[in-house]
């Protein structure tokens, strides 16, 4: 994966603690890398879970299916039959 | 995070797929989680669900749960890894979506992949040979 370089500025105390971690033999870059995974996921984590349920229940009455949708020809979760189909698709396109 | 493959996708917003109700629970175990879509999958996902009603209710889908896309950087990279994911399994016959999902889970270790697809917890691994980090059990 390419990855890029960032600079960070440190002030004389987190550099006192930087130069230990290196010393006993701890990746700065590895600790920036964790902290800002650790960061990110606290960030879109919701502090109580959405109600999804609800969610979906409220997207179905908005966009029903008319009644005379035609029912699909074929099973999405078999791997052979969806290739096949988009396959067909494709083939039918003028 | 949860990287969501074709086949749950699909069964969330067709009531009438034969995995509608397993899906459905499967997003209340999940709720807690963020929850992520590549655009591979929103391809096969469209063709899998050709008309309007079904069309809206993924749109909602992706406002609503707040899919976020990925990969956000380095696309160049990631077609190139993906091809050579692809080339590594031949003769499984991947698609190119299954290929982004592989890769996907190797950039990153806290991904997992909701799919009901065989193939990614028998066959298929990451990049690094490592298993693929599944979100549901099969």
């Amino acid at each position: 994966m390419n990855s890029r370089l960032v600079n960070v500025r440190l002030d004389a105390e987190r550099l006192r603690k930087a130069k230990l971690l290196r010393e006993r033999g701890v990746r700065l870059s590895d600790v920036l890398r964790e902290a800002i995974d650790e960061r990110f996921s606290a960030l879109r984590r919701p502090e109580s879970p959405p109600d999804v349920r609800a969610i979906m229940a409220r997207i179905f009455d908005q966009y029903p299916d008319p009644p005379n949708l035609p029912s699909r020809r074929y099973d999405v979760h078999d791997r052979g039959a969806a290739r096949e189909a988009i396959s067909r698709k494709l083939r039918l396109r003028p | 995070m949860i990287l969501i493959d074709t086949s749950p996708l699909v069964a969330l917003c067709d009531p009438r797929d034969s995995k509608h109700r397993t899906a459905m629970s499967h997003l209340e175990s999940l709720a807690a989680e963020q929850f992520a879509v590549c655009e591979a999958v929103l391809t096969e996902t469209c063709f899998h669900l050709p008309h309007e009603s079904q069309r809206h209710r993924l749109r909602a889908m992706l406002h609503e749960l707040g899919m976020e896309p990925l990969p956000v950087m380095n696309e160049r990279a990631f077609w190139l890894e993906v091809l050579d994911w692809l080339t590594k399994y031949a003769d499984h016959e991947p698609d190119w979506a299954d290929g982004c999902l592989a890769v996907l889970a190797g950039h990153d270790k806290d991904l997992k992949v909701w799919t009901y697809d065989r193939e990614f917890r028998t066959t298929w691994r990451r990049p690094n040979g490592t298993a693929i980090p599944m979100a549901v059990k099969g």
